[in-house]
């Protein structure tokens, strides 16, 4: 069953000064089912974001339709709007700025139970306790505050924030760029042990497509706000169907060593024209063409 | 809070082929009750004329304070503690503050993360670099401006006499990083720092920052000491890669050998979190365990407590020394009898 369905949603910004409004997301229409997982891939500025806060519900799409479980999202307003908050969770990129300093894990854990569950002081406390090692921490790290727990381990904690009002679709944007590179194989893995085991929908944002290989089954790709591809995770990243998805897996720079002469004819001839440079504007491709451009 | 240990210098004689080396450099900060706290210990690596050497670690590893050391730049009253520096066969360990502004700038040049920052929004970039160029080649006003727009020419920015009177605020990311490396071209210097020049840019921008890098390098004989936390960039753009861990470099090699046949642990944990070529239902490998904080380093080995091959006793008691061997230098007492898996030249 479809989970997440969206059609021609749009989000334009006005600028103050100026008469054009910006356009953060132009049109874009997609059908989620439930218990996978779509990546959203694109450099900054294509929209990723907007469109991970217009799902949910953090902004307010400038027209469009949005569905969850058959749910218009949209109509919603108020009291009935914040129940069904409890639904779609946020997961973001920095998790030290996405905790309160000042409050323990523990507190932090807790606040969406009181929000929107009904618990004893008692089962909260041992919900909190079992979330927390459901994410491979210790009931004694809930005592602690967010700068004294590690950028890998607060993650977690953001993590089964989301996890605790149950919902059914995690927004995650970028929740691995700030990590250490030797932590974050942690954090996915552990992100694919919750979705195997719960079945929750994951929206998955990110400009760095080697990280989305082992989560996603399907990979949305925007441009400029529009999505301008999306296909089956594994036909993706073999055979893209735009001409933009290969130069942005092309960009991707290959963890095999070249040999120093590869190295020095691949800075010469072998780089394909960055994406930006296939339209028009910015972004540079071979000394050659470069007067062409910007 | 430790007592800062007081490293005894030992002075290798420098190999003449280095342009830039460290030798056991170790770098301590004040601690906040009292007393120093080592964050670099005993890093030694040599920079070659005409190579990209990739500094590499996580954050805390002590790779950007390490790059500052070679400069003569210590933050927040951080100093040398031990270990010597020497930058084109000459010993500048002890130069004093007007000795390395005349180094800096004029042989040894700085390309930072974040280039909107490190530009002066008030003025045209043109005036920045010709500013460069005045002081440290003695250029009058004029000449300076037109040194300014061949050097934008030379990293590729289009119609650079117009973009040279243009601020800031008006280049994109990419192009602001262009910028940059103009700058720090502007008097030629035979060594360049780049501080994760691309860990702010979108990965398309990047290749084109990477592309012109390698080609300076190609085609002037510059140096450049590439840190980055990015494994996969090291493999596309670096001849050899100093791995350094929690303060230390644990490894030294050239980078064919570092990733097909790595000799520390760590080394491997690293080329392990690479997520390519993993697909959906797969599992990642990482490194178990948290990166210590300096102050409360593990005795021995620091890498010891993350390690599948610990041994007990060589590896948790005293601090090992970088080893060199035939192809590079390691810091772990078992890399001769371990066989270690890389990257294959097949996988990606």
């Amino acid at each position: 069953m479809a989970l997440l369905e969206i059609e021609g949603l749009t989000k334009t910004y006005r600028r103050r000064l100026s008469s054009t409004p910006t356009v953060a997301v132009e049109d874009v229409s997609l059908i989620l089912e439930a218990g996978r997982t779509l990546a959203v891939v694109g450099e900054s500025g294509a929209g990723k974001s907007t469109l991970g806060k217009l799902v949910a519900r953090l902004v307010e799409p400038t027209s469009g339709a949005y569905r969850l479980a058959g749910i218009d999202m949209l109509a919603l307003r108020g009291r009935r709007l914040r129940a069904q908050r409890r639904r779609v969770q946020v997961v973001f990129q920095d998790p030290y700025t996405s905790f309160d300093p000042r409050m323990t894990i523990g507190a932090s854990l807790e606040e969406p139970l009181l929000i929107h569950e009904e618990l004893d002081r008692a089962r909260r406390r041992s919900r909190i306790v079992e979330l927390a090692r459901r994410v491979g921490l210790e009931a004694s790290h809930l005592d602690r505050r967010p700068h004294q727990l590690s950028g890998g381990q607060l993650q977690r904690i953001a993590i089964a924030r989301a996890l605790s009002v149950q919902p059914e679709l995690i927004v995650f944007d970028e929740p691995v760029a700030a990590l250490d590179v030797s932590i974050r194989a942690h954090v996915l893995n552990l992100m694919a042990d919750l979705q195997a085991e719960l079945g929750t929908t994951y929206l998955f944002i990110t400009h760095d497509l080697s990280t989305v290989r082992v989560l996603a089954d399907e990979i949305l790709v925007m441009r400029r706000g529009r999505a301008i591809e999306h296909a089956p995770a594994a036909q993706l990243f073999v055979a893209p169907s735009e001409e933009y998805t290969r130069a942005l897996l092309d960009a991707v720079p290959s963890p095999v060593p070249r040999t120093r002469t590869a190295r020095r004819e691949g800075a010469r001839l072998s780089l394909s024209p960055g994406p930006r440079a296939l339209g028009s504007s910015s972004g540079l491709t071979t000394p050659a063409s470069l007067h062409k451009m910007e | 809070m430790p007592e800062l240990i007081e490293t005894t210098v030992v002075r290798t004689p420098i190999a003449g082929a280095a342009m830039l080396s460290a030798r056991d450099v170790s770098v301590a900060f004040p601690a906040a009750r009292g007393g120093w706290i080592e964050v670099v210990r005993s890093a030694t690596f040599d920079l070659h004329p005409g190579e990209i050497l990739g500094l590499v670690g996580e954050s805390g590893s002590g790779k950007t304070v390490t790059s500052l050391a070679l400069m003569g730049m210590f933050r927040a009253g951080s100093r040398l503690t031990g270990g010597s520096i020497a930058f084109d066969g000459r010993d500048v360990t002890a130069l004093d503050e007007k000795g390395w502004r005349e180094l800096r700038g004029n042989r040894i040049a700085m390309v930072m993360q974040q280039p909107a920052r490190a530009l002066n929004p008030a003025f045209t970039v043109g005036r920045q670099i010709a500013e460069v160029a005045g002081r440290h080649l003695g250029l009058g006003r004029k000449q300076a401006w037109e040194h300014a727009v061949a050097t934008l020419d030379r990293v590729h920015i289009p119609d650079a006499r117009q973009r040279a009177k243009e601020f800031p605020h008006q280049f994109s990311g990419g192009m602001a990083q262009r910028v940059l490396v103009a700058m720090a071209l502007a008097c030629e210097p035979s060594v360049i720092i780049a501080d994760e020049p691309t860990t702010a840019l979108d990965v398309t921008v990047q290749a084109h920052i990477l592309q012109l890098l390698r080609e300076l390098v190609d085609d002037t004989g510059v140096s450049i000491l590439y840190i980055t936390h990015d494994l996969a960039v090291v493999a596309q753009l670096c001849e050899r890669a100093a791995v350094m861990y929690a303060g230390e470099v644990v490894e030294v090699s050239d980078v064919v050998d570092l990733f097909e046949r790595p000799r520390h642990p760590y080394t491997q944990g690293l080329l392990d979190s690479i997520p390519v070529g993993v697909e959906k239902g797969g599992r990642l490998r990482g490194v178990p365990g948290q990166i210590p904080s300096p102050g409360s380093m593990p005795a021995g080995c620091r890498f010891h407590p993350r390690c599948a091959h610990v041994l007990d006793g060589p590896c948790t008691t005293t601090p090992l020394e970088l080893v060199t061997h035939d192809r590079g230098a390691d810091r772990c007492v078992r890399s001769a009898d371990l066989t270690l898996t890389g990257v294959s030249r097949g996988t990606a």
